[in-house]
């Protein structure tokens, strides 16, 4: 029943939190975003689309997913569309799957927020390998160095599989560089921080969440998120790439398999902290006799498939230009790569 | 929000200041010898370039002096701050 691989992921298998998703309980583990917990627990419909009831479902691992809307209510206060790839799974959670609208809490909001004002050389906006190795030459310099990321740890791409820096695992290379910044006098660093626009001349505002991963319960003395009015010297923006999907006409096809499973983009298999969602997916059923069938492209050629793409394809790669995805078929569910 | 550079103060936050408009529009020699015409075009017709623009800033929350600053219109960088009265410096865009 579970899609839970045996290893690998960035999850602590060893302790199991509790948490319910549309009136129903589940388990997952610290580590787990409720997407990757989700997916383990093999629930592929996390709500439906706005107007017409289709079902929707995890796209990708990060901010950039459109399916996964989730209301989430924790610590006595309740917050509509979240996404799933972005909650941190903690004990004690409650979730329900959106139909593209959520509602706010007619609660008086438990928590309180502030806000700081500050200046700095350098602000990297990133904590990949990019912005990681930005981030250290500048510490390294002298400069005073802020460094920001969204998700929970320092590591970006590198946390997705194994990779290397120098000949060495990737890994150890961000614990050094995360060592050397916490030693650093003038360097601070911002984890579960996300820069939400650049101004004029070196202004950023970034917004940190800083105590729903510790269970969501009010702390005194601590705002539960804090905006951060940044005016930086010098702006380093190292946020890396979101991978779009194929688009296909199967996006609008009212009797289409869509989106459980969609095909979610292969960088979010990577990313979805050690879930394999192998199982066969619920079949939705053809309304009214519909059927999906293979278009000619119009427009000639893949855009996404320029000419000359094929030499820069790995070595093996069959490249089809001129070709562009006309149905999706959701028979067998994606398998993640590990 | 643009970070502006008091010629007493250095550089500070655009909401310290005010806007003054246009700098160097000389008050009229002899105001009785113009026409409504010439007068409505000294008092309301300003230049709208695109690129830097020689503009009145006052530092209204700190030190309540009125400068010059040129300000590239298409970009939002402030190439250079000034007292009243001196030239217009030389800015590279």
């Amino acid at each position: 029943m579970s899609s839970r691989l045996p290893r690998g992921g960035r999850i602590d298998r060893s302790r199991s939190l509790g948490f319910a998703f549309d009136g129903r309980a589940y388990a997952g583990h610290p580590g787990d975003t409720l997407a990757s917990a989700l997916l383990a627990s093999d629930v592929r419909v996390i709500g439906s689309s706005i107007y017409r009831g289709r079902p929707r479902g995890v796209m990708s691992a990060g901010p950039e997913d459109p399916g996964a809307l989730v209301q989430v209510t924790l610590g006595g206060g309740s917050e509509p569309m979240l996404r799933a790839t972005e909650v941190e799974l903690v004990d004690g959670l409650e979730a329900e799957g959106l139909a593209g609208r959520g509602r706010l809490s007619a609660e008086t909001e438990p928590a309180y927020y502030d806000k700081r004002y500050v200046h700095c050389d350098v602000l990297v906006v990133g904590a990949g390998p990019a912005g990681l190795a930005a981030a250290d030459v500048a510490a390294a310099a002298g400069a005073r160095v802020m460094l920001a990321d969204s998700q929970p740890e320092l590591g970006g791409s590198l946390l997705d599989g194994p990779a290397e820096v120098d000949g060495h695992p990737a890994l150890d290379w961000v614990a050094g560089v995360a060592g050397r910044l916490a030693a650093a006098p003038e360097a601070s660093v911002l984890t579960r921080t996300t820069a939400l626009g650049v101004y004029d001349a070196g202004y950023v505002v970034l917004a940190e969440r800083r105590t729903d991963h510790l269970g969501g319960v009010p702390l005194p003395g601590v705002a539960r998120q804090r905006l951060w009015h940044v005016r930086a010297r010098r702006v380093v923006l190292c946020p890396g790439a979101h991978e779009r999907a194929p688009v296909s006409p199967a996006t609008t096809a009212p009797a289409s398999c869509w989106p459980p499973p969609r095909v979610p983009t292969s960088s979010a298999g990577r990313s979805l902290r050690g879930v394999a969602p192998s199982s066969s997916p619920p079949r939705q059923r053809l309304r009214g006799g519909a059927e999906l069938r293979p278009r000619r492209n119009r427009r000639g050629r893949d855009r996404r498939c320029p000419p000359g793409a094929g030499e820069l394809a790995p070595p093996g790669t069959e490249v089809l230009a001129g070709h562009a995805v006309t149905a999706t078929h959701a028979r067998r569910a994606w398998r993640a790569s590990r | 929000v643009l970070q502006i550079s008091c010629p007493w103060c250095g550089e500070r936050d655009e909401t310290e200041f005010h806007y003054g408009g246009q700098a160097h529009v000389p008050y009229p020699a002899d105001p009785d010898a113009l026409d409504d015409a010439e007068w409505a075009q000294y008092l309301f017709v300003r230049d709208n370039p695109k690129g830097p623009f020689s503009e009145r800033w006052c530092h209204s929350a700190g030190c309540r002096r009125w400068f010059n600053v040129v300000r590239d219109t298409a970009t939002h960088r402030v190439l250079a701050s000034y007292e009243i009265g001196a030239p217009v410096p030389e800015v590279g865009t």
